[in-house]
């Protein structure tokens, strides 16, 4: 007895306690669409019975009534809910009234208060699922772009994002249409596992899952467009069903989602000041060129190495080439990249490296390399040059090239280059030229002129010699004439010995040049001697003189006449002769 | 006279000048300070001075500074002072070494060939020299042959003069080769890289490139154009300011 009033006791105090009775109803929209479900929930704090519920006018009762019952101890207070839920769907536009639902709870009878939904026209996409708990706005894929207007080249991100709230789950999600970056150069940033983070998005909670994230490099200038990503998700929707543990059955659903068309306006690269050697590097470089040896024998080789290192599109531009001497052979480059590509783009190096072998000896310079990228950052192009480097190569040939003009192009290994010269032989510069010049016509013509001259001089004086011997030939047979007539005139004492002194006396003029009035026997001894006469013949022409002196005075006889005529032409002819 | 006094005097001061200057570049050379000798060798050249000597220590100089059109300019003009100066023809190949340019010869034949290097023997004006000499002799020999009454002298002088006709004939025609020699320009591509274009302007066909220290042949001009030949026969036309003539 006392057990059962100790009962009693305690119902009453816990109906004390909770005396106050709540019996509420609710919808889940108070505006929807003709082709959407309305949900209408009547909760109540105390269990009752005999529930009537709205006559529903104007709605079509799809669902329900579905009961479900939740009790909850906090603190040691008990909490009770009993709901009646009816899923509807609405007949008629407009403003539709519920009316008032009523329970009998301990015995009396409670209301619900009226309630209005405004109905619209359809709406585009009602939703297919019966147990649609949640809102559109509950879960949304997002892309997003990390720059809206780059440079060419310079490199952008794009994350898509899946937002969603409360109380949905999503327990698959597949791609259904993966998008394709036409005109651009993308690698796709691999996300190990997918994980949920909160982020306050439009002032409320969600729930966030990366899904996917890409690195473009826009390779066209231009109005480009990344065409959507479309998700085919499987949701965990609650719905009002319990099972037998009282815990609430979620209902699967599969919904399509997908972002939109993402244009992207990408600027060309500025004209001005775009130096000669860019070749389309954007971002921000080092350049360096490394020799692995600076000195080296002849054929030996060597690698000249070109290094690009920095962040920027390193796997989209060509490395400079390196020029050498042509007196060494240059391989095919090898290319070399050693690239990470993270959400700010690719970083790293990128690298060239040449084989070169020098055929001859020497000190040879390796041309200075240029490098040019354009700094989106500071929106200017730069230029950068790796320092002059020289090779020493030595211990082999200095073959000249083919282009010398020295015949012999092969040299002798042993020559080396060669010193200066100690003497400097310095002249002023003279850039006449000798050949053709009037000092050299003077010197070419002037032994012509001199030796015409001589020519002429000999010729004139053997032509004056010649008619001076002629003339001498005459003056001879004049005497010779003469002395033929002596010979007739042998009678004529005086006249012949007159006839053989001319004659002597003429021919001596005419050898010795003498003058008539200085002749005398001393004189002509004189001269004859110098002429070299013998003796005899000098005596001979004295003695001839002399008789014709003689004979003028005294009688000669024909013999002695005859003699003397012998010996006058003697005389003559060795005085003619001489 | 007075006048003719001082500028011997002016001519001697500056020729010790010039020797000194010579000296201390040689000596700038020698302890690497190699500025310094181009320096100094360039002012003797300004002071209106030359040599194959000089020329040959500047192209050196300039060979260690690592300037390679200079150096291929001045080895060039050492050369066509001194063209069997085997230092400056083994420097030159050092030189020419550097070049990036590969322009493979033109075949020659075994007469042209020989006919350079005898051109080379001797300057354009020991040939002229020598073509005065012999026609002196052939003058000579030829009144020789005329006055002497000796018959066999007679005989000699005249087969005298007959070789110094036939040698003064080839000296003549030898003359006008060097001259057609030293007529045709050279130059040095002075510019890191040069377009050759095929006609004198920018829109036509761009040939090839060609680059610093290349020796080219100056064919023609027209404003700032030059036509040029290469060794291997090929012709194009660049601009005047990426070249320096060798004169």
């Amino acid at each position: 007895m006392v057990k059962k009033f100790y009962i009693l006791f305690l119902l009453l105090n816990s109906l004390i306690l909770s005396s106050q009775v709540k019996f509420d109803a609710s919808v889940s929209k108070s505006k929807l669409g003709l082709n959407e479900r309305l949900r209408v929930d009547f909760v109540m704090n105390q269990n009752g019975d005999n529930f009537s519920p709205p006559n529903f006018e104007n709605f079509q009762v799809i669902g329900g009534p579905n009961q479900s019952i939740k009790t909850s101890y906090v603190n040691g207070e008990r909490s009770f809910s009993k709901t009646y839920s009816y899923f509807l769907k609405p007949l008629k536009k407009g403003n539709l009234k519920i009316t008032q639902a009523s329970i009998e709870i301990e015995g009396e009878i409670y209301k619900s208060l009226p309630l209005e939904v405004f109905i619209t026209d359809s709406v585009n996409q009602p939703s297919d699922s019966v147990t649609q708990y949640y809102n559109d706005d509950d879960i949304e894929l997002r892309a997003l772009v990390s720059k809206g207007s780059p440079y060419l080249n310079e490199p952008i991100t794009v994350i898509y994002k899946l937002y969603y709230k409360a109380p949905i789950n999503i327990s698959d999600a597949r791609e259904n249409e993966t998008p394709n970056y036409k005109d651009f150069w993308s690698q796709t940033i691999k996300i190990p596992q997918l994980k949920v983070q909160r982020e306050i998005y439009r002032g409320q909670d969600y729930n966030v899952v990366e899904w996917r994230k890409v690195v473009l490099y826009p390779q066209k200038s231009g109005e480009l467009e990344i065409s959507p990503l479309s998700l085919n998700l499987v949701l965990d929707v609650p719905t009002d069903k319990r099972d037998f543990f009282g815990n609430v059955i979620y209902d699967q659903t599969s919904q399509f989602i997908s972002t939109g068309m993402r244009k992207i306006n990408v600027k060309d690269l500025p004209r001005a000041g775009k130096p000669d050697s860019f070749t389309g590097a954007v971002g921000q470089f080092d350049f360096d060129v490394i020799l692995n040896k600076s000195s080296l024998r002849a054929t030996e080789s060597f690698t000249a190495e070109l290094k690009v290192n920095g962040n920027g599109n390193l796997k989209l531009f060509d490395l400079p080439n390196i020029l050498v001497p042509n007196s060494m052979e240059l391989f095919d480059p090898e290319r070399e990249e050693l690239i990470n590509t993270n959400l700010s783009g690719m970083n790293g190096t990128v690298s060239k490296s040449f084989t070169i072998i020098p055929k001859f000896q020497g000190n040879f310079p390796i041309e200075e390399v240029e490098f040019s990228y354009f700094d989106p950052n500071t929106e200017q192009y730069k230029v950068l040059k790796s320092p002059r480097l020289t090779v020493d190569v030595y211990d082999g040939p200095t073959i000249g090239n083919s282009i010398s003009n020295d015949n012999s192009n092969v040299i002798t290994s042993d020559d080396s280059f060669r010193f200066i010269k100690l003497k400097g032989n310095l002249k002023p510069a003279n850039r006449d030229i000798f050949f053709e010049s009037q000092f050299f016509y003077i010197l070419a013509s002037s032994p012509f002129v001199l030796s015409l001259a001589i020519i002429a001089l000999s010729a004139y004086r053997k032509k004056r010699k010649q008619s001076y011997s002629e003339s001498i030939k005459a003056e001879e047979r004049k005497i010779k004439k003469m002395l033929e007539t002596a010979l007739s005139s042998l009678g004529d004492k005086d006249l012949f010995y007159d006839i053989i002194e001319k004659c002597i006396i003429s021919s001596l003029m005419l050898k010795f040049s003498v003058r008539m009035e200085s002749l005398n026997k001393e004189k002509i001894k004189e001269i004859t001697q110098e002429k070299g006469f013998s003796k005899e013949t000098i005596s001979l022409i004295i003695s001839l003189i002399e008789n014709c002196e003689k004979a003028k005075f005294s009688k000669s006889s024909d013999t002695v006449m005859n003699n003397d005529l012998e010996s006058a032409k003697e005389v003559i002819n060795t005085i003619l002769k001489s | 006279m007075k006048l003719f006094v001082l500028i011997l005097v002016t001519i001697l001061s500056d020729s010790q000048d010039i020797n000194t200057i010579f000296q201390e570049s040689n000596e700038y050379y020698t302890n690497g300070k190699y500025q310094n000798a181009v320096n100094g060798y360039q002012n003797i050249i300004d002071l209106g001075f030359e040599s194959a000597e000089l020329y040959f220590n500047l192209g050196n100089t300039y060979y260690k500074l690592n300037n390679i059109p200079e150096s291929n300019y001045y080895y060039e003009k050492a050369k066509a002072l001194s063209p069997n100066d085997k230092d400056i023809s083994t420097n030159l190949i050092f030189a020419q070494n550097l070049r990036i340019d590969k322009i493979e010869r033109l075949p020659v034949t075994q007469i042209q060939n020989f006919k350079l290097i005898f051109l080379d023997v001797f300057t354009e004006r020991g040939w002229s020299i020598l073509f005065i000499i012999i026609i002196w002799s052939l003058c000579s020999a030829f009144v020789l042959y005329l006055l002497l009454k000796d018959p066999k002298f007679k005989r000699l002088f005249f087969s005298l003069s007959i070789v110094f006709l036939i040698f003064s004939s080839l000296l003549l025609y030898l003359n006008f080769e060097k001259k057609e020699l030293n007529n045709t320009k050279y130059a040095i591509i002075y510019d890191k890289e040069i377009e050759v274009w095929s006609e004198p302007n920018k829109i036509s066909e761009l040939k090839f490139l060609l680059h610093e220290g290349t020796k080219v042949k100056q064919i023609d001009m027209i404003e700032d154009w030059v036509s040029i030949q290469l060794e291997n026969g090929t012709l194009g036309w660049i601009k005047f300011s990426g070249i320096k003539v060798l004169d």
